[in-house]
């Protein structure tokens, strides 16, 4: 159970430290992957519906069809493969490792009940939340963002599978339909950025600021 | 509870409908028709629960940890729910007719239902969660209200400074009801109301006074009625001013129940408020020349009056006298009755006026009451009921208010007895005012001859505008004759606000009341025998209409009538140190003058000295802001990251 956690946690920093779009996409794919698998490794989970429901859509989703969609993006698209980032990558893994030693300390003040998932999922998701957020701000270009986007789904969606047990319908709804709408805006401002500017860097949005 | 739940399904039903439908007789169908079924059935628990068969009470767990959703209706509630949903299905039967041929009014028909039922649901919501998403809805629903004819721009304006003083408002009520959450450890109203000790009375209290009162209208903080209300299609602006505003009574009244014994000073404090507000809001109507900002103006006295009574009840009951107490709020509840009728009605008469002449300025109106006659006559039921004069109903509850406060002052010592006198001194002014006012708009615009030539024959509204009119009109005859059948309700809604043990007490001034609007009502109602007598007897006679002796004038034009603008004249210069009244005279010159013009107008007291230089600091220092701004989308990411990390951190080492 713990290693998928610290796989999960190892891709949100994959996608701090890869210079390359191609393997940001590929390490988000796999940090789904492992984050899937989790509710279907605890105790009893072939025989619970919902913990199976969730594992299979949330793989089919951040495991398959997202990867699918930003690689077609990135082709359709012919957008470079650099990432561009506005804070450099070495001090970005630094401020990553920062963040993460800030969730441990943070999680150890929380007393949420995590059952049937290790203690470890509390600092775990806080990080890779943070990371994504980090994402968000330190990196450039439109698809980075969604990224970083997913990345911060990815954190919520752990902290939302510990609720699993009491509220599944909301934690189910919740995790698929934020995602789904993230991506939609995502991909029709990619999209938009694409036909209008001809490229995919948000700091063309600048040109839109408010003329006084 | 089960008409409560079908009633708001209703709303909710009719609101999706005339979303939905396109084409415009259906869509009006779904809307206006939703809120009358809805109305009268929501009506039934009302009264059930005012005729005295307990409260009702439900709840829901919701689906979020630690919150349920409460509903429920008691004394204070139904007594508030009866103005709200009688005069929404009068509304809706007047904007039946209204709506003919205004194509641009359609669209925004959809909130009308919506904003029906977000007002029923601050009334019956009984947590303070649910009271603010109500309360938001509401504010959001009458905002789209009153921008319907958003082509204009005095529209808009109104729009936005509606939105703004509503926000200001929740952003109080917001804080104000996040502390009652950590005192109690609840959001349920019953948990707040068994709070033995609340620390910061003072901060609660001026949160919710500062909150309820922008809604309600109170000065200073009233400055979006004068916009918003002319801005309003009629219908709209009689239902926000008859009853919307009213929400704002309510929550100030259900946040007192919270407080078992507030200080005295939160008394005091309400009653100051009180007669600024009606002392203010009367002179300013005094001056207006729009006839809908006139009527707005006068929403801020008659909001000042409530408030006022509200006042005298926290007085009394610091104070310990229980007849004040029970004349201070009996008198306001009352009032709040009898405002949602003479202020409905008469928005709905200038809905009329407006609808068929297309003007709203005194000074171009007149002669109307030959040829608009239900309009006229109801009008002016609604007029002498607004300014308290008997038989009419708004002379009851004004009347329990000043027995009240000369019951106060015969007991109280100090500043209570000082507040009390000022009181008494501030209603009786502000009254002389209302009826100055009033005759001046009824003189200037149904008296007389028409000052300018209208553009198509000016006639009376539909029958489904004057149905309405005649039913609110005859509610404020009957409930200034027979006030007496109000009072069993207005007993439980005491009851429902903590007092009106001693119901004896009540019971004598009630009845002193109705010997005295017997004593009026009887020669009112002989002199209306002999005018029926003398009209019989003219009638028997040849009669021949002449010109009456005209003073030498060999050719009179309405233009030489007296306006309504000189009428008020005197008094705007007597007060002219208050008002600051803007002046462009050309007077007349030469034996043979060619031109002379004379122009008035006033500007807001708290819009001239504090809304107006705060609103343009903000501006300077946002605009000092926005010129900083690189406008990044990850900047604004950043912001957001570091707010939430802020909250984090606060809520990981100190706790909320």
């Amino acid at each position: 159970m713990e290693w998928l956690l610290i796989g999960a946690l190892l891709m949100a920093f994959a996608t701090l430290g890869s210079a390359r779009l191609g393997s940001c996409i590929r390490a988000v794919a796999l940090q789904g992957a492992c984050l899937s698998l989790a509710p279907l490794c605890t105790v009893g989970a072939l025989a619970d519906p919902h913990r199976l429901f969730l594992a299979t859509a949330s793989f089919l989703i951040k495991t398959v069809a997202i990867p699918a969609l930003l690689f077609k993006s990135l082709r359709q698209a012919k957008i470079q493969q650099a990432v561009a980032p506005t804070i450099s990558l070495h001090l970005s893994l630094l401020g990553g490792g920062g963040l993460l030693v800030g969730a441990f300390l943070a999680a150890g003040n929380f007393s949420l009940p995590t059952d049937p998932y290790p203690p470890l999922i509390v600092p775990v998701a806080l990080a890779i939340i943070a990371v994504g957020f980090f994402l968000l701000i330190a990196r450039t270009k439109a698809i980075t963002q969604v990224i970083g986007f997913l990345v911060l789904e990815n954190g919520v969606f752990l902290f939302g599978i510990t609720l699993l047990g009491e509220f599944p319908l909301t934690v189910e709804l919740g995790v698929f339909l934020d995602l789904l709408v993230g991506v939609f805006v995502m991909g029709i401002m990619i999209h938009h950025i694409n036909r209008t500017f001809d490229h995919v860097d948000t700091k063309a949005l600048t040109a839109l600021k408010d003329s006084e | 509870m089960i008409f409560l739940i079908s009633s708001i399904a209703i709303f909710l039903l009719s609101a999706l409908l005339a979303l939905l439908f396109q084409e415009e007789q259906t869509k009006k169908s779904a809307a206006l028709g939703g809120v009358m079924m809805g109305s009268l059935i929501g009506l039934i628990p009302a009264v059930r629960v005012l005729g005295g068969s307990g409260t009702i009470e439900d709840a829901w767990e919701g689906t979020l940890p630690g919150l349920t959703l409460r509903i429920g209706l008691d004394g204070l509630s139904a007594f508030f729910l009866l103005p709200i949903l009688g005069l929404s299905a009068l509304v809706a039967c007047y904007a039946w007719g209204y709506l003919k041929g205004q194509k641009q009014l359609h669209a925004t028909l959809p909130w009308f239902p919506l904003l029906v039922a977000s007002m029923m649901g601050v009334v019956i919501a009984q947590d303070g969660f649910l009271f603010l998403i109500v309360w938001e809805l509401m504010s959001l629903a009458s905002f789209f209200l009153v921008t319907a004819e958003h082509e204009r721009r005095e529209v808009r304006h109104a729009g936005w400074v509606y939105l703004a003083a509503t926000h200001l408002a929740t952003a109080f009520l917001l804080v104000f009801f996040l502390l009652c959450f950590q005192q109690a450890g609840s959001f349920a109203f019953d948990d707040f109301a068994t709070v033995p000790a609340w620390p910061f009375t003072g901060l609660l209290f001026c949160c919710a006074l500062i909150g309820f009162c922008t809604k309600a209208g109170a000065f200073p903080l009233h400055i979006w009625l004068p916009h918003a209300h002319p801005a309003a299609p009629s219908y709209i602006s009689a239902l926000m001013s008859g009853v919307m505003i009213k929400t704002g009574i309510y929550g100030l009244l259900r946040a007192c129940t919270f407080f078992p014994s507030p200080p005295l000073w939160c008394g005091e404090l309400l009653v100051g408020v009180g007669v600024a507000s009606a002392v203010l809001g009367v002179l300013y109507a005094l001056m207006q020349h729009d006839l809908k900002k006139l009527l707005a103006y006068h929403s801020v006295e008659n909001i000042g009056i409530i408030l006022i009574g509200i006042g005298l009840g926290l007085i009394g009951r610091s104070q310990q006298y229980p007849l004040v107490e029970i004349l201070g709020f009996g008198g306001a509840l009352f009032h709040v009755v009898n405002h949602a009728m003479f202020k409905g009605l008469l928005f709905l008469g200038a809905g009329n006026i407006l609808h068929a002449t297309h003007r709203r300025r005194l000074d171009q109106l007149g002669g109307l009451i030959r040829r608009m006659p239900i309009t006229g006559v109801t009008f002016l039921v609604a007029a002498a009921a607004i300014c308290g004069l008997p038989p009419f109903n708004g002379f009851i509850s004004e009347w329990l208010i000043y027995i009240g406060l000369f019951e106060g002052a015969k007991a109280f010592a100090q500043a209570p007895f000082f507040f009390a006198v000022v009181a008494i001194v501030g209603i009786a002014f502000a009254g002389g005012l209302a009826v100055t006012c009033f005759t001046k708009v009824v003189g200037g615009v149904f008296l007389g001859s028409p000052r300018v030539a209208w553009e198509q024959p000016v006639h009376e509204g539909r029958w489904q505008q004057s149905l309405p009119m005649g039913v609110l009109a005859f509610c404020c005859l009957l409930l200034g004759i027979a006030p007496q059948l109000l009072s069993p309700w207005l007993m439980t809604a005491l009851a429902g606000l903590g007092v009106g043990t001693p119901v004896g007490e009540m019971a004598a001034p009630l009845a002193t009341l109705w010997q005295l609007s017997c004593a009026v009502a009887i020669p009112i109602g002989l002199l209306a025998i002999g005018l029926l007598v003398r009209y019989w007897f003219i009638m028997s006679k040849r009669t021949r209409i002449a010109p009456t002796w005209d003073c030498g004038f060999a050719q009179p034009t309405p233009r030489m009538q007296y306006t309504a603008a000189s009428y008020a004249e005197p008094l705007g210069t007597f007060f002219r140190f208050l008002l600051k009244p803007t002046i462009h005279f050309q007077k007349p010159e030469g034996t043979f003058p060619a031109r002379a013009s004379f122009e008035d107008h006033v500007d807001d007291l708290a819009e001239r000295t504090l809304f107006g230089p705060l609103t343009q600091r903000i501006v300077r220092v946002l605009t000092w802001i926005r010129r900083r701004q690189r406008n990044q989308v990850p900047n604004y990411l950043a912001y957001i990251f570091a707010t939430l990390l802020l909250l984090l951190l606060w809520e990981v080492w100190i706790g909320i």
